[in-house]
């Protein structure tokens, strides 16, 4: 009578375990990342508002859709392109989103009620990157001619054309607004007033599809498809972190197995406080790495398809990443600091 | 008067029973040539149905897995190569079969180019080209193989003569024949 009375006890501890363990792991999931469906292929681009209200997504579906942090609901979806979007920016002040892809047209839309304000058409080849200047009067271009086209929002006139030769992938703005730096074998940093390069990045072996400066502009950080993260001194032009991406996520008999193999880097991103650098790429794995030692801190695994693009929220409480798994992701990253 | 009379209805009766049978001969007629006439149209649709399924004209043809995303690509011209959601310039037209993997990235094709028409196969990774297989139009013939680290085995026919070259980190490990170049 005893042992029947320790033994239903025993399966009762079992059952009670099980049910919490599947309970913990669950929370896990939901509380770390929310998951944003919509777009109807692969999402090559996400932007955060300076608020911290909108999130803004490019994708292959031809769309562009504006998200509200809040109630994570779509508030615009945007058709002003016929073809695949390949990038979206947000202006500073909040007003004005830059999109640009296929059709070789860079739209400026107004956030507030997701109307068309402008349209830049007059280019050759299309687009691969469009960034606002973080004084929000001037946006930049890259289209697959070489050139990098520098517009002003307002007046709409064209203020620089920078001979890159080849078609950059990746474009990023100077804190400061006085210097652009675009990605394609090397870096190169542009004296946005002159015109000509001042610096060139040279260490990665294949295609830099990923730029970010730290908030104070000293540092430069480059994701490459060799399967590397960068970070450069902007000064100097060194290269002052190398760090290797590897690690693919793939999906064996309904659980998740990560293979040690190196993977390329298609999303760079600072932390607000510049001390953190997060990194995603085709091992569809997100990381989170000291900035200043280049030590992992964080990994994030959620993504069923490679993530494309990743921005940190202004507080730097969130991270929200794009994938070609057609969803944007919204991470909670407290405690991911390893704070 | 009666003899007259059945005489009358008899002719009458003589009339309308030729005009019948004239009838007659006319609705046979009709319905033997309108007979022929579905057959032959029978025959011919189905013949003429026969030879559209024997060949389908078409400029691009894409086939989708499951999810929407397009896996298989035959066309003249095939689009620019896409990779981790960025697409590329592939610098002129091919036209042929490229194969896709499930995000979507472009990892083979089969084309000819045009412009300077040869013909290659290509075997990609996610991020380059890893094996490239193209003869060219006056029969020089290439196989290149690249690992991740741009390590590579060339063979190269045509021209002077074979030629294999093996290079590890940027420089020629092995080369065959040596050094033929500088001797030139």
């Amino acid at each position: 009578m005893k042992n029947r009375y320790f033994l239903w006890i025993f399966l009762l501890i079992c059952f009670l375990t099980i049910f919490i363990f599947a309970q913990s792991n669950a929370q896990t999931e939901n509380s770390s990342a929310k998951i944003w469906r919509g777009h109807e292929n692969s999402v090559t681009s996400v932007a955060f508002s300076s608020s911290g209200k909108w999130i803004a997504s490019s994708s292959l579906d031809g769309t562009v859709r504006v998200w509200n942090t809040e109630t994570d609901k779509v508030a615009h979806i945007l058709r002003s392109h016929s073809g695949d979007v390949y990038s979206v920016s947000i202006s500073k002040d909040d007003r004005l989103i830059a999109s640009a892809g296929l059709d070789g047209r860079v739209v400026i839309t107004e956030l507030s009620d997701g109307k068309t304000s402008k349209v830049f058409s007059d280019l050759d080849g299309w687009c691969q990157a469009v960034s606002f200047s973080p004084d929000s009067r001037r946006v930049a271009v890259s289209t697959t001619d070489g050139k990098i086209s520098v517009w002003n929002v307002e007046s709409g006139k064209l203020l620089k054309t920078l001979d890159a030769k080849r078609g950059q992938f990746s474009l990023a703005w100077s804190p400061d607004g006085k210097y652009l730096a675009s990605g394609f074998f090397s870096i190169s940093i542009w004296d946005i007033t002159t015109g000509q390069i001042v610096k060139t990045l040279k260490g990665h072996s294949y295609n830099i599809y990923s730029l970010s400066f730290s908030p104070d502009g000293k540092l430069l950080a480059s994701g490459s498809l060799d399967s590397t993260a960068g970070i450069w001194n902007v000064d100097s032009g060194e290269s002052i972190q190398i760090i290797e991406s590897k690690g693919f996520a793939r999906t064996w008999k309904n659980k998740i197995i990560i293979d040690p193999i190196n993977v390329p880097v298609t999303a760079v991103a600072f932390s607000p406080d510049g001390k953190h650098l997060a990194t995603g790429g085709a091992g569809r794995i997100i990381n989170i790495w000291n900035a200043s030692n280049g030590k992992s801190v964080s990994t994030m695994q959620g993504h069923t398809m490679s993530v494309t693009d990743l921005e940190f929220s202004p507080d730097g409480k969130y991270l929200a990443s794009s994938s070609l798994d057609r969803t944007i992701r919204l991470w909670s990253l407290q405690g991911k600091y390893g704070k | 008067m009666q003899n007259y009379n059945s005489r009358l209805e008899y002719e009458v009766l003589k009339k309308q029973t030729n005009i019948l049978e004239r009838k007659l001969k006319l609705f046979k007629y009709v319905w033997i040539i309108s007979f022929f006439a579905v057959i032959v149209s029978v025959w011919t649709l189905q013949a003429s149905s026969e030879s559209q399924n024997d060949t389908l004209r078409l400029r691009k043809l894409v086939i989708i897995d499951e999810k929407g995303v397009e896996r298989v690509i035959i066309a003249a011209p095939v689009p620019e190569p896409i990779t981790l959601g960025k697409r590329f310039s592939r610098g002129g037209n091919s036209s042929g079969i490229l194969l896709f993997d499930e995000e979507g990235n472009e990892r083979s094709g089969y084309v000819t180019t045009d412009g300077y028409p040869n013909v290659l196969f290509t075997l990609d990774s996610i991020a380059r080209q890893q094996v490239l297989f193209m003869t060219e139009p006056h029969g020089s013939t290439a196989l290149w193989i690249w690992d991740q680290n741009n390590n590579s085995f060339q063979l190269n026919v045509g021209g002077e003569s074979p030629n294999l070259k093996l290079i590890k980190d940027g420089k020629e490990m092995f080369a065959q024949p040596i050094g033929e170049k500088k001797e030139k």
